[in-house]
């Protein structure tokens, strides 16, 4: 798996969960990844694991939903390896709220990170790939975002726009040799999958759920996700096999839905 | 690409010229063992020659996918050679216009006698043979199929005179999904890879005949330049690209999707 040596990745989320799994797929593709998250400790534990494995990595906590944090995590990537030949924009956050009861702040805190975290790392890593003549930018949305979710209607409302944000981001930075894509990961085996439980849990008023296992009766594989599963995919878009991929969103769900 | 295909039988369906024929080198470059399908024999011949040549295995087998008994014979002879089938791309599949790319008809001048010979290909050709080799996938609890469809299946795009071509396309998409369905419990995935404007064997032809067909070779180079400046990337696609993304769905890297349909243009259409 040499296809991505020397490549400069940038995983935001990469801390936990599937942006975890990404990075450790990165690390085994050669690539040097930088792992960024809102959690300081969590960004240099995995920066850590990608360096056991041999890779070159360095762990930036970054706030995505502010621009000056983001500026600051950017030159900082390019300061010490002058260059960003992969951008994943994973950073994301889920709160299990009804409709009705969702707050004006729950609701701006979910578009902040989830939608507009997306456009400042693209528009900030995109001028970095506009100098060098290309890029890869691979966004992580969700199947939420294709189809509606119970409870999920402020993250739901940022996956549709995910997807909205990485067709215009196609269109518009073609031109400079810059690819983006979407990925809609299904039913993953996540820690988000497990806070969700207890909330819903709460929400419905039962002691105990488990959307896992409830879930999985309707995969028509058999089985949830796993991080790995996502990452193989954004390992693909990434290199340069998908060079004429663009504009794509590409459902990982083990046939959940077709869409 | 390092997808770990080793030892891995695929079967190819008209595979002796442009994405299949791309298809079928970009598995021979993963180690996979090709079964090069075509109804012409000669071009068949070729590819496998090809694959032998970069220090794969390969077996050239005439067959007409839209004849039953020839599909089973093409199953039957891979069996023979490799002993199972783990991979199939349905890819034989042609826009008809024997009489040159102007000799397509509006759908209201269309005869319908002439409906059939696309549809028939297309969606019987990939019908005979996802069920020529399903139960042997079933038993093995394994498999992986991907059909060949086109952008023409999932939106029109303006173009007139593909109706039953974009009819075919499309129903390939829905037996995708129906077929996935029925199928995962056995571990085996479908999927569909939607090519936008390739510069494929039609071009390669237009451009050979450029001295002797000049309209028609004419007629290819102006609607590349003018499919040129509807995609994003600026260039249309290459058989080689279709390639790489088919050989990813069909392998292990991809075992959790399955039912999905997924379009390599560039841009062009973006769903």
């Amino acid at each position: 798996m040499m296809k991505l040596k020397g490549k400069v990745v940038l995983v935001t989320g990469g801390g936990s969960g599937i942006g975890r799994g990404i990075c450790h797929r990165f690390a085994r593709d050669h690539a040097d990844v930088v792992v960024n998250d809102i959690e300081k400790k969590s960004a240099e534990k995995v920066s850590r694991e990608l360096e056991s494995f041999g890779a070159k990595s360095l762990g930036i906590c970054a706030d995505v939903s502010l621009k000056s944090s983001v500026e600051k995590m950017v030159s900082r990537v390019i300061k010490e390896w002058n260059k960003i030949d992969i951008l994943v924009n994973c950073a994301g956050i889920g709160r299990i709220t009804p409709l009705m009861e969702t707050t004006e702040e729950e609701f701006d805190r979910v578009y902040q990170v989830n939608l507009k975290g997306v456009f400042l790392c693209t528009q900030i890593v995109a001028k970095e790939m506009m100098k060098q003549g290309r890029g890869k930018i691979i966004n992580v949305s969700s199947l939420a975002g294709r189809r509606p979710a119970e409870f999920l209607a402020a993250y739901g409302a940022t996956k549709f726009g995910v997807i909205g944000l990485t067709q215009s981001t196609a269109l518009e930075l073609a031109r400079y040799g810059i690819t983006c894509n979407a990925v809609a990961p299904g039913l993953i085996d996540t820690p988000l999958s497990t806070l969700r439980d207890k909330r819903e849990a709460e929400i419905r008023g039962v002691k105990k759920i488990d959307t896992l296992a409830r879930g999985v009766k309707n995969v028509p594989l058999g089985r949830a996700g796993q991080p790995e599963d996502i990452a193989n995919v954004v390992s693909f878009l990434a290199s340069s096999d998908a060079d004429y991929v663009n504009g794509q969103t590409i459902n990982v769900c083990g046939g959940l839905v077709f869409s | 690409m390092d997808l770990n295909l080793r030892g891995k039988v695929a079967v190819v369906t008209g595979a002796g010229r442009g994405i299949g024929r791309a298809i079928s080198l970009t598995f021979a470059d993963e180690g996979a063992l090709v079964v090069v399908n075509d109804k012409d024999s000669p071009v068949a011949e070729e590819v496998a020659k090809e694959i032998v040549l970069r220090g794969s295995r390969a077996l050239a087998v005439r067959a007409d996918v839209t004849k039953v008994d020839e599909v089973e014979t093409l199953v039957n002879r891979t069996l023979d050679e490799f002993k199972k089938v783990d991979i199939l791309v349905n890819n034989a599949g042609i826009l008809y216009d024997a009489e040159g790319p102007l000799g397509r008809k509006l759908f209201q001048e269309s005869l319908p006698e002439e409906w059939h010979k696309e549809i028939e290909l297309i969606l019987f050709g990939t019908l005979n043979c996802i069920k020529a080799v399903v139960g042997l996938m079933i038993k093995q609890r394994s498999g992986r199929i991907v059909n060949i469809s086109s952008d023409m299946g999932r939106t029109n795009n303006g173009l007139r005179g593909v109706t039953t071509y974009s009819a075919g396309k499309g129903s390939v998409i829905a037996l995708t999904r129906s077929i996935a369905t029925e199928v995962a419990p056995y571990g085996i995935t479908l999927n569909t890879v939607c090519p936008g404007f390739v510069r494929a064997t039609r071009a390669l032809l237009a451009e050979k005949q450029r001295e002797t067909r000049p309209k028609e070779y004419e007629y290819y180079k102006n609607m590349e330049k003018a499919m040129e400046g509807t995609i994003p990337l600026g260039r249309v696609g290459m058989p080689e690209d279709i390639a790489k993304l088919t050989v990813f769905l069909a392998s292990d890297a991809a075992s959790w999707i399955t039912g999905q349909t997924y379009s390599v243009n560039g841009g062009n259409v973006m769903i």
